[in-house]
């Protein structure tokens, strides 16, 4: 790119030369710098030539001026008086074989601007394209080509003024075609139409995704999704959502389905602080504050509801081991929970470790590395149920006879444990989200194993027991999915 | 030697600058337009010209017209026993011009500027340049056609200084470009066009019309029937065009077919036809910068132009009547010869400099983050921007789209559609980049270079390795490669085509016979001269063949004149 001096010292002209003279030296020295000969030089000459003809203010070519900035911005608000444009009247010039009469060609008036453009918002707004389209390429003043680049801008307006979404509009293409706004073109018009249309298209989709949270006439779950995303902040409510069970999922969802539609979720309407918030609850990767305390909150609050409900009916002196093993439980399920995170955190550092350090893509040879680990590891938590069981047992022992049947169905709880927490861990490691929760659910649904022991042995709830089981069974499952 | 060749899609002619003055080359029957049809006779040989555009009548399943069209494709056309592609068939007709023009100057011609759309494409352009090469002479720069009608007429008219539009409609092609003169400068400064709007598409609307009219359904019609219907119609055009109506009388399928058709009529058939004129036209003015008042002058070359019709609808866009100065069908042929002159460094043309723009835009194949911060593949970022004066070379920097990439792939796009799914792929590069970095440290620069013969080569370096990657732009697959077209060449010279000096006794054996398929009444008359001419070829008496031949050819004149 040379400075502006040298453009000048090219054509060997001084600064302050006009138009015809800044020609004829360019034809001098064009020349001597021949295209065919010597491209480069021809080239530096080309630009010097655009250069120069370009100072003097009058529209040259942009396109031999690669730097030059060749946008025309779209003012929404062009008056119509600087847009309307003249016809050309009868040419002055002596006519060879034909003449205007013979050709039957009248002179035109100046075309109404404001009135057009109404008129195509109409057609538009009509829907019927084979009349619209009709109506523009039997339009009279359209032939005439300086009066329909004026109109250029003046059209863009209305296209970008239109309510509809521009995929749905089937005139848009027809009209944009007849206009040339389609192509891209050195005014930068078109360019920045699409990018208009572009955001426009991405604003129907938002607000189409986003009305459906607000509708009012929808289920009690959908309304409250709405109100949270697009609500105020209210520890209330947020209290209501981690503790309904399935809600939190469902807001994870519905943050998704905006997400794939505007990656950065910009509305006036969304509440992003809440946004942030549920997805930081829902981001299985990391250990949040947010994330801790709801999970926590969620597998106390039911199971321990469920349990008071059992030593409400219990006899009064079995009431407090009720409550013992009720927050035993409680109390594994958690640790459980948090053991499972760590790990899964813990393991996804490691695979992206070797992933960068000894180049390895995630995939078989970490995966099966990370199972070695895990099924490794896996004995740990194993073992501290077995510990937890094995207390109970010890606590229970004094309280019952059946020894070899207590003993038998501790080891197998302790044993089914155990396989429990492999396989989660092992799905962890490969990465198989359903099978996480499967695993983790089983678990869970394991631990009040102890609870139907205590069960047993009560005789006020002793025929209660065998509906305890699969009650246990399916809140701890509840509890344990809604992770 | 070098020439200056117009190839069009119905007629060809060749043409030298000599004596300070363009001059253009007659064929064996004396006419400097020589039509692109080639036929196959299993006895004669192969056929080119005026012979064969007769036959197009008399045998239409050995004769091949309007292959223009095919340029650039791979479109094979089955011709007696073998098949050729459009090139073998250009190629064909550029030998028959070869060897006037070896008969009238008594030398070798050795090379020659051939004329082509100005918005033909990289694949067709290509063709061209493979035609020439099977007809044994190097072509090196081709010349779009509306330069070189601006040319020929700013020569002819000796222009000063002036910013003209050149509207150039022939039989197969639309083009038009915005020049300027001056200071013995010829600078275009933008072209647009149509590949597939011609005088034979408006002889089509034609023949549908009267089939229609007449409730006759194309498919039940015998080719020959077909071809003469289309003879008769194209004369029926050309009547339109000065007189304002026409009709046609002649026999199909054994029955009498009339039609009639006046100008108001021709006019709303050909309204779909008028309105693909009116985009290319709003297109070059858009590129040029320059309003319609500013145009000095309009001038309209090309066959088709002749339709009032035409002229009407540029008049009403323009704002002024298009000029006819120069000679509509010759006008190209004379500016290509210029051109020839100009390689070949003629003094007189020393003073002129042509400076001409590349047609298409040329970019890649890119991905973008929108507003809303999506990533969105298949935008069409361009590089050099249509209607840029060339020889041009532009870059642009391009990143990888993530991080951690083994290569970079760049898809070379020319088109004018943001979407690159719409524009056409002229070829790809791949470029290794530095693995295992971030996007940033990749950047790969792409330049590309179009010259002034239209080749574009495609540079890119790479930041991240530091090496430097080319691409010459070989439209893969679809045109021929270097050992395939010496294989072509060999086959053709191998074939037989009818020796020049024949030509003008087989064109008028050719017009009689198609003047007996076309007339029933008088074929007793036109069998009876056949019969007698071709005695008189046979015994090979040099000077009566030619006085029977002019005289023959005064009577069949005549007899057109008459019945038609």
């Amino acid at each position: 790119m040379l400075n502006p001096g040298e453009h000048y010292r090219l054509l060997n002209i001084g600064r302050n030369a006009d138009r015809s003279e800044i020609k004829r030296s360019y034809a001098r020295v064009l020349k001597t710098t021949r295209p065919d000969d010597d491209p480069l030089a021809f080239q530096r000459l080309q630009e010097a030539y655009a250069f120069c003809l370009a100072q003097l203010g009058r529209e040259t070519d942009p396109r031999d001026h690669p730097a030059a900035d060749s946008h025309v911005p779209l003012t929404a608000g062009r008056s119509a008086e600087q847009s309307g444009a003249r016809l050309p009247e009868e040419p002055l010039a002596t006519t060879h074989e034909l003449s205007w009469t013979a050709l039957q060609l009248a002179p035109r008036a100046a075309l109404d601007v404001p009135g057009f453009q109404e008129e195509l918002r109409q057609r538009m707004d009509g829907g019927k394209v084979s009349h619209l389209s009709r109506w523009l390429y039997e339009h009279e003043a359209l032939y005439s080509i300086d009066l329909k680049m004026a109109l250029r801008p003046a059209v863009a307006e209305v296209i970008a003024r239109s309510p509809r979404a521009p995929t749905e509009d089937h005139c848009l293409p027809h009209v944009m075609a007849f206009f040339g706004l389609d192509k891209v073109d050195h005014d930068g018009l078109s360019e920045q139409l699409q990018h208009i249309l572009a955001d426009k298209q991405r604003q129907h989709a938002f607000d189409r995704a986003l009305s459906r949270l607000r509708s009012s006439n929808k289920t009690w779950r959908e309304r409250q999704i709405g109100l949270e995303l697009t609500g105020p902040d209210s520890p209330q409510h947020r209290l209501l959502v981690t503790l309904v069970p399935g809600l939190p999922a469902q807001i994870g969802a519905a943050i998704h389905q905006l997400a794939q539609v505007a990656p950065n979720l910009q509305h006036p309407d969304l509440n992003l602080g809440n946004i942030a918030f549920w997805r930081q609850v829902l981001d299985a990767n990391r250990l949040t504050r947010p994330r801790v305390v709801c999970v926590l909150l969620r597998t106390t609050v039911w199971p321990a509801l469920f349990f008071g409900v059992v030593a409400a009916m219990a006899a009064p002196e079995d009431r407090r081991n009720v409550l013992l093993g009720g927050s035993i439980c409680i109390a594994g399920a958690a640790a459980a929970w948090l053991a499972y995170a760590l790990l899964r955190i813990g393991l996804r550092d490691i695979n992206e470790k070797l992933a960068k350090h000894w180049r390895i893509s995630s995939g078989t040879f970490s995966s099966l590395f990370c199972t070695f680990i895990c099924v490794g590891v896996s004995w740990l938590p194993g073992l501290a149920f077995a510990g937890m069981a094995g207390m109970t047992f010890g606590y229970l022992r004094p309280l019952r006879g059946k020894t070899e049947r207590m003993a038998a169905l501790t080891v197998a709880s302790v044993v089914v444990l155990s396989i429990c927490m492999c396989i989660c861990t092992t799905t962890l490691a490969l990465e198989l989200e359903a099978g996480q929760r499967f695993a983790l659910a089983f678990t869970l649904a394991s631990l009040p194993l102890p609870v139907w022991l205590w069960m047993e042995h009560s005789p006020r709830l002793a025929r209660w027991s065998p509906l305890l089981l699969p009650v246990c069974a399916v809140v701890s499952l509840v509890a344990a999915v809604l992770v | 030697m070098i020439v200056g060749i117009d190839l069009g899609t119905t007629h060809s002619l060749i043409g030298t600058f000599d004596s300070g003055q363009a001059r253009l080359i007659p064929n064996a029957i004396g006419r400097v337009l020589t039509p692109s049809v080639v036929s196959v006779d299993p006895q004669l040989g192969i056929l080119v010209g005026q012979s064969a555009e007769d036959r197009r009548a008399t045998a239409p399943r050995d004769t091949v017209a309007n292959f223009k069209r095919w340029m650039g494709t791979q479109r094979e056309t089955r011709l007696g026993e073998r098949s050729f592609r459009p090139e073998e068939l250009s190629a064909l007709v550029l030998r028959g011009l070869l060897d006037d023009a070896r008969a009238a100057l008594g030398q070798e011609v050795t090379e020659a500027v051939i004329s082509v759309p100005a918005y033909f494409g990289d694949a067709q352009r290509k063709a061209t340049r493979i035609a020439g090469e099977l007809a044994g002479i190097k072509v090196e720069r081709l010349i779009n056609e509306p330069t070189a009608a601006a040319i020929a007429y700013g020569l002819q008219e000796r222009v000063e200084s002036s910013t003209f539009m050149v509207l150039d409609l022939g039989g197969g092609t639309f083009d038009v470009s915005v020049l300027e003169m001056f200071d013995g400068v010829i600078q275009v400064h933008a072209t647009a066009g149509d590949n597939h709007l011609g005088g034979e598409d408006f002889l089509s609307l034609l023949v549908d019309a009267a089939l229609e009219d007449r409730r006759i359904r194309k498919s039940t019609l015998a080719q020959t029937d077909l071809a003469l219907l289309r003879k008769q119609l194209q004369i029926a055009k050309h009547q339109l065009s000065s007189q304002g109506q026409a009709s046609v009388s002649l026999e199909l399928a054994g029955r009498p077919f009339d039609w009639s058709i006046d100008e108001e009529r021709f006019t709303s058939l050909a309204d779909p036809l008028i309105q693909r004129l009116r985009q290319p036209i709003e297109r070059a003015l858009r590129d040029a910068g320059i309003p319609a008042q500013r145009l000095d002058e309009v001038i309209v070359v090309g066959g088709a132009s002749r339709m009032p019709l035409v002229v009407k609808t540029a008049a009403r866009m323009l704002g002024r009547l298009p000029l006819r100065h120069v000679h509509p069908d010759e006008a190209v042929a004379l500016g290509a010869a210029t051109v020839a002159g100009m390689k070949a460094r003629d003094q007189a043309l020393e003073e002129i400099v042509l400076t001409d723009v590349c047609p298409y835009t040329l970019g890649v194949d890119t991905s973008r983050v929108d507003g809303y911060g999506k990533l969105t593949s298949g935008h069409f970022s361009p590089i050099i921007e249509r209607n840029c004066t060339v020889p041009v070379s532009r870059m642009h920097t391009y990143y990888p789209v993530h991080d951690n990439v083994a290569q970079v792939e760049i898809e070379v796009l020319q088109g004018e559609s943001p979407r690159s799914e719409h524009n056409v792929r002229l070829g790809h590069l791949k470029i290794p980049v530095r693995a295992g970095v971030s996007r940033e440290l990749n950047a790969v620069d792409v330049r590309f270079t179009y010259d002034i013969n239209g080749v574009l080569q495609v540079e890119a370096f790479a930041h991240g390795t530091g090496m430097l990657h080319e691409l010459i732009v070989q439209n893969g697959g679809e045109t021929l490669s270097e050992h395939e077209i010496r294989e072509r060449l060999a086959q053709l010279e191998g074939l037989k085509i009818h020796p020049r000096e024949d030509q003008a006794n087989l064109a008028v054996i050719a017009r009689l016979e198609r003047l007996y398929a076309e007339h029933l009444e008088h074929r007793s008359m036109l069998q009876e001269w056949l019969a007698t001419f071709t005695g008189i070829v046979e015994r090979q008496d040099l000077q009566q063949i030619l006085q029977s031949r002019s005289e023959l050819v005064r009577a069949l004149d005549e007899f057109e004149a008459r019945t038609c």
